[in-house]
């Protein structure tokens, strides 16, 4: 069964667009003036690689040459790699990073599963009430953040849900369902139903068949759907901020609100290196997951959008 | 009653604790405490010698003994006797004891202590074992940050009390809801030494910063008096003379700029450091009863002349005066020009040195002198401007009594020397700050003393609402965007509104009457087409969805576990939030008071935001701008790019990568990234348009390199270039994404339409017209509806660009709305912005779909 998957992952599926025949296309090349292209391009490059590039061999220069020689790079014989375990010891970015790893692990990994759930069952069943879920999910997407913001916080504070783990935990995942339970529907409502039929003939049960059959077929969708939330939930900043304010998450903050701290503390006490190595640390984890996963990654916005 | 002895007093509250409390859990007291400058050390030493205060059973090797700490002595019991002048230090795990003819280190907690002390007695020397337990032990749970507020203002929301803080927040809708301790019965009681009543050893003024009716609900520490401070050295060098008056003052610029260097440096970045000029002048021109009419809003006192003249005064300095790029920096950054040597000197409360510490050149000598006063002026010259920060007491945590003796030993007369020793700021405590205070702070310790009088704290609640509005108009004078008597109409006509809001709250009055109309309009009319697109879409649907393939039932149970997870925690934390937002919207409510409670206003909250308020239209204006504006940049470029590269360009992924990326960084990493780059003083833009300007100097095109060289430290995230910034870092983050989209739109185009225009002779600019642009339309518009929605929810951008405080001209719904509910807890009026917004993008977005809708290509 597995040897099949790539052929069925292959298709694409989301696009609404009948697959088309011919091949992919040769390019023409040198359509229009290309060296000038080229070069356009290439400076907009530049602009938009320089800043990172920046901050990244800033944040091994000490603050007064941050201050006064923006520019240069730090010399070679004397990088302020100090920065980074002030930032991660000091700054305490050691707990912000474990925090934010902790959760925005656990909140991709549940959304994914309870939404593929969820999806599964809207999109090959039939039961009451199935078309209006839907829609109740859907409208979410609509649905900005700062509606909900307010009551929810008296809502956690008497559940006592507020500055704990769980609370963020919860309101994560609940935000990420729309998006995901959209997206897979769709990718569910693609793949061919002969398998599934077959599975349940042969007396799997509903949820055999979803775990054995459907959700290895949904992998690129799965896959799609996690990394969008990963990067949601990675930069989260606004819920974060009102939820974990109180005294008892100290040890809970995440990366987003330790990086803004550490940035209006450097207004008091002008650590600029320090700084600046905590946002390299948090550009880090996405940085990587960006060279690793960008082939998904565009192919994702690609079926989220075109679909439409 | 207040005289009885503080001894007695303690004994006896001893005997009943000890009665009542053997072997209880420890007592704690909780201390949100603001942290700025250096301050953190003594504050932990106070609650590290709270702790130790009070009685302990001790063993002394083998001998048991009772020590008692109070009041900086150590009374031992048996034949220890008493040592004097105790002094501890402590890391929070150790305390370090001395005293006379003692000394010792202790490993400690709250509760307990053991370690070696070193006694000597008539000559001999001898080291002793010692463990203690103390009788009725209290934790000092304190803990400090410079944005205490953020937290505070969210444990008030939650309802779970502190004890003490100092956080810079309105108390008083806390004090009108009986959350604040009044101190009163307090203050008449003796202070910590138990030689005075304790509101006896504050100086005047200093418990004026919350006062109701007679009632005191603060205590305060640092006297902050506001002076101008200057570089002595620089001064003497020059032979330049500190001035007295303003004509004085502009001379004295002129000279220091004739010496080429910046008069004055300032942190323009919070303009609130102004407000003490403006106050200085106008209180010497005006006099004591005009300065505190004005606070109370009184009609007419922003409008007269003195008052317009002050705003002039204030404009002039920073016009002639202020160091280039003043306008952008922080106070750190501004303070460090001025210790840099940059600027002569710099406006600035008793904390600059404090603040400073260890970013202060070796050998700067530090002097000040008063405020300038005015030559025509009727009030007292030697006034001086004192703002003291409040440090208050709730009521309703566990122990509001402890904390309250607490703050009796952080203004003991002991502990407020240390604290100006150790901060080298003067004290509000009479007698803590003779031979506490160094040398730099000399000449401020002369003007404070040689004050007949104080201005600056005004009992009685004033008008919070007004704070921000005299924030923006003190902006305008210090920017020179308006004159003078044009801020200060506006101020006059704000501050006459602000106190007729303030007198009678339910009343709303009508400022606007086109622009909600224009608005509901719009919304009413966006509605209408946004149902007759869900009356399409349903057709549409019901003709696409027919039942390709019969799908099978499933069992109830099953649909429970499948979907049931999901249904719960989104109905939960999405769903009744929105509705319960609807709800509270048509409420009254301040988040401290029972929820069951609160009053029906009916539409009061919407007719308040759209009828009267100038800052949610403000907010408004600047979210169009976002959602028209930045889609123009962004969408044009984006749409370029993605051509160049389906088109075929050498290294096309290479570019798509890298495009791609900044998109991926999220809110907060990009702006704080951004923030860094526009920094006047060290930030990438400047330094780039500096090095470009100095280069074209080198091959002689002196006329553009004059213009790039004008940005020398410009401010680029001001407040009234602020949005204008915000383009650069939307074009920067927004690209890429949407160039992918049409990418990928692109790519699905058949290469032979191409090939079929190309063979009729249609330029390349006409195939993109004519062929890509319709074929993607649809995804344009998906793009396009991204960006609106965006900026429609902007929120943590102009956040943390603006410090979490923006200014009233750079407030978007959003941030309008975090500050309306967490900083003056009004939480209906919240909860209404959030409707307005839901509405906005609800019906903006459906408008969108259906009214751009062009007929999709079919191919």
């Amino acid at each position: 069964m597995t040897t099949m998957l790539p052929e069925i992952a292959d298709r694409p599926a989301t696009l609404k667009r009948p697959p088309r025949q011919e091949p992919p296309r040769p390019r023409p090349k040198l359509s229009f003036s290309s060296p000038i292209i080229f070069l356009m391009l290439l400076s907009y490059a530049i602009v938009v690689m320089y800043p990172m590039f920046w901050l990244f061999y800033s944040s091994l220069k000490s603050d007064q040459e941050i201050f006064l020689r923006p520019f240069q790079l730090p010399p070679a014989s004397a990088l302020h790699w100090e920065n980074f375990s002030h930032a991660w010891i000091q700054g305490n970015f050691k707990s912000y990073f474990i925090n934010s790893v902790i959760m925005t692990l656990s909140t991709v990994l549940m959304t994914t599963l309870l939404s593929a759930m969820t999806a599964y069952a809207l999109s090959r069943f039939r039961f009451l009430g199935a078309k209006p879920l839907y829609f109740y999910f859907l409208a979410g997407l609509m649905i900005p953040i700062q509606l909900a913001i307010v009551p929810l916080f008296f809502e956690m504070k008497n559940l006592g849900l507020l500055n704990s783990r769980p609370g963020l935990f919860l309101v994560y995942l609940a935000f990420g369902f729309p998006f995901s339970i959209f997206v897979l529907t769709g990718f569910f409502k693609s793949l061919p139903s002969s398998l599934h039929e077959a599975a349940l003939l042969d007396g799997a049960s509903e949820a055999q068949a979803f775990w054995y059959v459907m959700l290895p077929m949904a992998r690129p969708g799965l896959i799609t759907v996690a990394i969008f939330l990963f990067l949601g939930n990675w930069n989260e900043y606004f819920v974060a901020f009102v939820c974990l304010s109180g005294r008892a998450s100290d040890n809970l903050r995440t990366l987003p609100l330790g990086l803004a701290k550490i940035t209006i503390v450097s207004n008091y006490r002008s650590d600029w290196g320090v700084a600046f190595a905590g946002l390299v640390l948090m550009m880090l984890p996405t940085l990587l997951a960006y060279l690793f996963l960008q082939k998904h990654l565009t192919k994702g916005i690609t079926a989220g959008a075109v679909k439409g | 009653m207040d005289w009885i002895p503080r001894k007695m007093l303690i004994a006896l509250t001893v005997l009943v604790a000890v009665a009542q409390a053997r072997g209880a859990a420890p007592i704690k007291i909780e201390l949100p405490l603001f942290e700025g400058g250096a301050g953190k050390a003594f504050f932990l030493d106070c609650a590290r010698e709270y702790e130790l205060c009070g009685t302990w059973d001790v063993m002394l090797g083998a001998k048991a003994a009772v020590w008692s700490f109070r009041d900086g002595k150590l009374l031992a019991g048996d034949q220890l006797g008493k040592y004097e002048n105790v002094r501890t230090e402590t890391d929070g795990q150790r305390w370090n004891i001395t005293a006379d003819r003692l000394v010792g280190t202790l490993l400690a907690n709250p509760e307990s202590f053991s370690g070696d002390v070193k006694i000597s007695a008539g000559g001999v020397e001898t080291t002793q074992r010692v463990s203690g337990r103390k009788r009725d032990p209290v934790i000092v749970d304190m803990y400090l940050d410079p944005r205490i507020e953020d937290k505070v203002r969210v444990r008030i929301l939650e309802g779970s009390f502190f004890e003490i803080t100092n956080a810079f927040i309105n108390y008083w809708p806390l004090i009108h809801n009986g959350k604040v301790l009044e101190l009163n019965k307090f203050l008449d009681q003796p202070n910590w030494e138990g030689d005075a009543k304790w509101r006896d050893t504050f100086l005047p003024g200093s418990l004026d910063v919350y006062v109701d009716n007679g009632k005191i609900y603060s205590v305060s520490l640092g006297y902050y008096a506001s002076v101008i401070w200057y570089n002595k050295k620089m001064f003497r060098d020059h032979g330049w003379k500190t001035p007295v008056t303003w004509d004085e003052l502009f001379a004295l610029c002129e000279q220091v700029k004739k010496a080429g260097i910046a008069p004055l440096a300032f942190q323009g970045r919070y303009p609130y450091y102004a407000a003490p000029l403006y106050e200085a002048a106008f209180y010497s021109l005006a006099g004591p009863k005009a300065f505190y009419g004005q606070k109370k809003l009184v009609a007419g006192s922003y409008s007269r002349p003195e008052s317009v003249e002050a705003l002039r005064l204030l404009q002039k300095l920073a016009v002639e005066g202020f160091q280039a790029g003043a306008l952008g920096m922080s106070h750190t950054e501004s303070q460090l020009q001025f210790f840099l040597g940059n600027t002569a000197m710099i406006p600035c409360g008793a904390w600059l040195k404090s603040e400073m510490l260890g970013k202060i050149p070796d050998g700067f000598e530090l002097g000040c002198f008063n405020l300038p006063v005015s030559k025509n002026r009727i009030a007292d010259p030697t006034a001086v401007s004192v703002h003291t920060e409040a440090t208050v007491v709730m009521s309703q945590s566990p122990h509001p009594e402890i904390a309250v003796d607490f703050l009796r030993l952080m203004t003991s007369r002991r502990m407020a020397g240390k604290f100006a020793r150790m901060q080298d700021i003067p004290t509000c405590i009479r007698g803590a700050n003779e031979g506490n205070l160094s040398k730099d702070l000399e000449e401020l310790n002369q003007i404070v003393n040689r004050a007949k009088t104080s201005y600056g704290m005004v009992p009685g609640e004033n008008y919070p609402e007004f704070e921000q509005i005299y924030r923006d108009g003190m902006y305008r004078a210090i920017s020179a965007s308006q004159t003078p008597a044009k801020i200060a109409q506006g101020l006059e006509s704000q501050a006459v509104a602000a106190k007729a809001r303030g007198d009678n709250p339910d009343q709303v009055t009508v400022n606007h009457r086109w622009k909600p109309a224009m608005l509901l309009t719009l919304l009413g009319g966006g509605m209408l087409l946004a149902l007759t697109q869900m009356v399409r879409m349903r057709r549409h649907a019901r003709r696409k969805l027919a039942p390709v393939e019969e799908l099978q039932p499933m069992r109830f149970r099953n649909v429970l576990l499948f979907v049931g997870p999901a249904v719960v925690i989104y109905s939960m934390f999405i769903i009744v939030p929105c509705v319960r937002s609807f709800a509270w919207s048509v409420h009254q409510w301040n988040g401290l008071t029972n929820l069951e409670g609160m009053p029906f206003k009916g539409l009061m909250n919407f007719r308040r935001l759209l009828l009267e308020s100038d800052t949610f239209w403000i907010s408004l204006q600047n979210n169009l701008f976002l959602m028209v504006v930045v889609p123009l940049f962004v969408v044009p470029l984006a749409l370029f790019l993605s051509a160049c590269i389906s088109r075929g360009v050498l290294g096309s992924t290479f570019f798509r990568v890298v495009f791609f990326f900044p998109n991926l960084l999220g809110g907060v990493a990009a702006t704080l990234l951004w923030l860094h780059v526009y920094n006047p003083q060290g930030g990438l833009i400047n330094a780039a348009l500096m090095g470009l300007g100095s280069g074209l100097h080198t091959i002689g095109i002196h006329s553009i390199a004059g213009y790039f060289q004008s940005f020398q430290a410009y401010t680029w995230l001001e407040p009234k270039n602020l949005y204008w910034s915000l383009i650069p870092i939307s074009i920067w983050s927004a690209c890429g994404f949407n160039m992918v989209l049409y990418l990928a739109a692109m790519e699905t185009i058949p290469e032979t339409y191409y090939e079929a225009a190309r063979i009729d002779g249609a330029s390349a600019f006409r195939q993109f017209w004519t062929i890509t642009v319709p074929l993607i339309w649809e995804v344009l518009l998906i793009s396009l509806v991204f960006l609106v929605i965006g900026g429609m929810k902007a929120f943590e951008t102009i956040w943390l660009l603006t410090n979490q405080q923006p200014q009233t001209q750079n407030h978007v719904i959003s941030t309008l709305m975090i500050q309306t509910m967490f900083n003056e807890f009004k939480v209906g009026e919240a909860t209404a912005m959030a409707v307005m917004l839901f509405l906005m993008i609800f019906v903006g977005t459906a408008a969108m779909l259906r009214g751009l809708r062009r007929e999709s290509v079919e191919m």
